[in-house]
């Protein structure tokens, strides 16, 4: 299988989670949305990891996941903190710091 | 030889289609708690592709870690948030931002696209895999063992912050009910 059906595979999948990011309203699906491009560079790393013959791209693949789990844990954190507040977790009520 | 080329191509196509698909449903899936499991579908045909490539430890980190720890984490969200309303479209209020987000996403793919199809790949001096157990640790726990300590602290200062992110104030009422 060639590098670049892998890397356009990445590249749909980055795509796919930008439009998840900038249209929907849900915090839940920002974060899921997020999730997919951050395994979308992974598919990338590990692609070019087996093109090379290189282990650099697996390992830098083990650090998304481990950075991966904290931004999920933190962002989670965020979202409960911010639907206490405002009932919703819907990303356009949470608009306190908006001059 | 052959054979083996064609079991990884067929892996690809069947777990890359999988893949795609439930992406695009974990994206704009209305109830959370679906796209959640959609999620996991994409989670698991990615590590089918790492298995495909050949990196099983990697697979089964992403498995492990991925589709366990973090899906599990935002499943117990989804349940906690279960009272606290999406606004009813599901989308941004502004349909301004939804043109703008699919623009986004299809200008991004062709760029991202034409770069993959018109750039030229550096020609792999030895292509392999190596992807033996002891090659993953002394890379991890050797060349890289000072980033290895830094997402210790970075993982530990997450936790820290999870906990006092969403800690019940005091001060603060038991969801405010309207």
């Amino acid at each position: 299988m060639p590098t670049t059906a892998y890397l356009l595979l990445g590249a749909l999948l980055f795509a796919l989670g930008a439009a998840g990011v900038v249209m929907r309203a849900n915090a839940l699906s920002m974060l899921v949305s997020v999730e997919l491009m951050l395994n979308a560079v992974n598919l990338t790393f590990v692609a070019a990891a087996k093109r090379f013959g290189e282990l650099d791209g697996v390992i830098v693949a083990f650090f998304v996941i481990a950075v991966a789990a904290a931004e999920v844990a933190v962002g989670l954190a965020i979202v409960i903190d911010v639907a206490r507040r405002h009932v919703s977790v819907d990303v356009d009520r949470a608009s306190d710091l908006s001059g | 030889m052959d054979a083996l080329v064609n079991a990884e191509q067929g892996i690809f196509a069947v777990a890359g289609a999988i893949c795609v698909l439930a992406a695009a449903n974990a994206v704009f899936r209305k109830d959370t708690l679906a796209a959640a499991v959609s999620l996991v579908v994409t989670l698991l045909s990615l590590a089918v592709i790492y298995l495909g490539l050949g990196f099983e430890f990697l697979a089964a980190v992403q498995v492990g870690v991925y589709a366990g720890a973090i899906v599990v984490l935002f499943t117990i969200a989804i349940m906690i948030l279960s009272h606290a309303r999406a606004n009813e479209s599901g989308t941004r209020t502004g349909r301004r931002l939804d043109f703008a987000g699919a623009a986004i996403a299809v200008l991004l793919f062709a760029l991202l696209a034409a770069a993959i199809l018109r750039g030229r790949l550096p020609v792999a001096v030895a292509p392999g895999s190596p992807t033996d157990i002891d090659a993953i640790a002394d890379a991890l726990f050797v060349r890289f063992l000072l980033p290895f300590e830094v997402t210790s602290v970075l993982l530990l200062a997450a936790l820290v912050a999870a906990v006092v992110l969403a800690r019940k104030r005091s001060s603060e009422r038991e969801w405010p009910r309207r």
